[in-house]
């Protein structure tokens, strides 16, 4: 017999209530553990430590489009040590049940930018030396069974070309990366090509890339690009990439926000689950108690008692809610290049460590009272 | 001449009930000697559960004093009340008490938690008073597994187990038939006479209290009389 064995007694005297609540935590701590890495993500935006590259958008709309030039007057920002861009090309791709991003880039500077993608160098020089050619990620090369010298067709929407037939390329090569915020969905197509035949809009880019010297200042850079393009007919708005994703994300609305919301719903509903449960636990066993007050238990050892069985049930709850999330997030980022950079790290743990504590003495405020008032005498008497 | 281990010294105790008060002790004053077996009886308001509670440091006098061994408990406090149940004070209840979800040895070894022995010893302090009650072989049972009788008797075992000088027992025999009753009977009067424990306990029953070594009367918050059991009592296998 030890302490263990009496606070087991206490957790799983209703078996089938104790197992629920902990299915209810459960799936809270799920939620917790899913949400609250996001909600991290928008707290700290605009924090530019170990940022080595920005994206430099038009201000007022992603619909509007930046004109190339700004490149060159970028480039002479202190700090900046390369530049690129990117175009949104769109179009429809076979059936149109595709749904995967397609931007035109310059070979000779977008992917020495991005060293995180892996292509082959062959690939690399073909991709500058031919007009019409594409890359595609990995996954859209599996799915669509797609091969190196293919002819990929797309049909155009925003962008037609001089002939308003449809845009032809070939495919030159097919790239992996080497962590996962690269999208791996994505196409590329030979900027050059699709700036010459294009039908309008030449000279125009959807957003600039800029890559930074080490140990240039993310902020300060942003806010002089930003400042350089003031009061001009183009302005924009400089943020890191994942700052920019996430904007991007915010225009479903105030994401932080909602997540906010809902991650207090649940806080709020796990700790009335707990506390109902343990009240009615408690509530059970007041006799109980009073048996062991009278064998000489002090009022704090009971409270204790009681705090450690709402300890012990929010944390079967926590644990396993939180472990699942952990593995739904890291699965979710093989699927989901959206989701790369969200993980259940230090400061998700804090917080569900701080919640668990939170919610179990919320959860034994109520009867940890119960037991000061307890009258021994009073409590037997009923029985 | 035996000691006095239990001194209830004027003893005044006052229930309210809305705007009414009920005198439930009225200066009363009970000796209970070491090595003792007292049964008070009495009707229902008379007093002897109100008494026990007062002699088992559950509750408090509004008048007088509690005296056990040359100690006023009346003067604890709250903690220093609860340590003192713990050291000197076993309970026996006429509902047993025991907790649902741990075994008998379990239930037994609930107040040596309070102790600083380990784990093993512990156990086999258990065992030794399952022993003592005759249920050595129910340890691992659970109280939904064991009759009314040896329920009583894990619930002696626990009151037992860290060897106090005093077992209160209130109706211990209420809820039992008669022949279970007389066995649990039995087993007091051993503790009392073979481990010299102390006992007081509250009856209705006349045929219990034949087992006690002095019979106390209750009415009104008085002590009516007090009288020993002639040893030709009709009560079979009562003290004798």
């Amino acid at each position: 017999m030890n302490w263990f064995v009496l606070l087991s007694a206490g957790l799983w005297r209703r078996p089938g209530r104790t197992l629920l609540t902990t299915l209810s935590l459960a799936s809270a701590f799920l939620l917790v553990g899913l949400l609250f890495p996001i909600l991290l993500l928008f707290e700290n935006r605009g924090d530019s430590t170990g940022i080595t590259r920005l994206i430099v958008q038009p201000r007022h709309s992603i619909t509007d489009f930046l004109p190339i030039n700004h490149a060159v007057t970028i480039q002479g920002v202190p700090g900046v040590r390369s530049v690129s861009h990117q175009t949104w090309f769109g179009g429809t791709f076979r059936d149109g049940t595709d749904s995967f991003a397609r931007w035109a880039v310059p070979a000779d500077s977008y992917f020495p930018m991005h060293p995180e993608m892996i292509l082959s160098s062959a690939a690399l020089d073909a991709f500058a030396r031919l007009r019409t050619a594409a890359i595609v990620g990995q996954k859209t090369a599996d799915r669509f069974g797609l091969k190196v010298g293919d002819r990929l067709t797309i049909v155009p929407d925003i962008w037609p070309n001089k002939e308003a037939t449809a845009w032809e390329f070939e495919l030159v090569g097919i790239f992996d990366a080497s962590d996962n915020n690269v999208d791996l969905t994505a196409m590329y197509l030979n900027h050059a090509y699709f700036d010459e035949y294009r039908a309008w809009g030449a000279g125009l880019v959807s957003y600039i890339n800029v890559g930074l010297e080490s140990g240039g200042s993310a902020g300060d850079i942003s806010t002089t690009i930003d400042a350089r393009f003031a009061n001009s007919a183009d302005e924009t708005t400089t943020s890191s990439e994942r700052d920019f994703a996430l904007g991007f994300a915010e225009q479903l609305g105030d994401i932080g926000l909602m997540i906010s919301v809902i991650l207090g719903a649940v806080l709020f509903t796990i700790a009335l689950v707990t506390a109902n449960t343990v009240a009615h636990g408690m509530r059970e066993r007041m006799a109980e108690f009073a048996v062991l007050r009278a064998m000489g238990f002090q009022k704090l050892t009971t409270q204790l008692l009681v705090t450690g069985e709402a300890l012990a049930l929010v944390l079967l709850g926590a644990l396993p809610g939180l472990l699942i999330s952990a593995v739904l997030v890291e699965l979710g980022q093989e699927y989901v290049p959206q989701l790369a950079g969200i993980d259940i790290g230090p400061q998700t743990l804090t917080a569900s460590v701080v919640l668990v504590l939170v919610v179990a003495l919320l959860a034994v405020l109520q009867p940890a009272l119960r037991l000061k008032r307890l009258h021994i005498v009073d409590e037997l008497r009923k029985l | 001449m035996a000691e006095v281990l239990v001194d209830v010294q004027h003893v005044v105790k006052r229930y309210r009930r809305g705007p009414h008060v009920i005198n439930v002790l009225n200066e009363l004053n009970v000796q209970v000697l070491r090595q003792d077996f007292v049964a008070f009886m009495g009707p229902s308001g008379s007093g002897k559960s109100t008494l026990l509670n007062l002699i088992g440091g559950l509750d408090r006098p509004d008048q007088g004093r509690v005296v056990f061994d040359g100690k006023d408990i009346t003067g604890f406090t709250d903690r220093q009340l609860t340590a003192w149940r713990a050291e000197y004070v076993g309970f026996v209840f006429q509902s047993y008490n025991l907790m649902p979800a741990l075994s008998a040895e379990q239930n037994v070894a609930l107040p040596l938690l309070l102790t600083p022995l380990g784990s093993s010893q512990i156990r086999q302090r258990a065992q030794t008073a399952l022993e003592i009650v005759g249920l050595a072989d129910r340890g691992s049972h659970r109280p939904t597994e064991l009759s009314g009788g040896q329920e009583q008797r894990v619930a002696i075992a626990r009151a037992l187990v860290s060897d106090p000088q005093l077992l209160i027992c209130d109706e211990p025999t209420g809820g039992l038939d008669r022949s279970t009753a007389d066995d649990i009977l039995s087993l007091l009067d051993l503790l009392n006479r073979e481990l010299g424990k102390t006992i007081v306990m509250v009856t209705h029953d006349p045929r219990a209290a034949g087992f006690a070594g002095r019979i106390m009367h209750m009415d009104k918050g008085l002590l009516m009389e007090s009288d020993h059991p002639e040893p030709d009592q009709a009560y079979t296998g009562a003290r004798r």
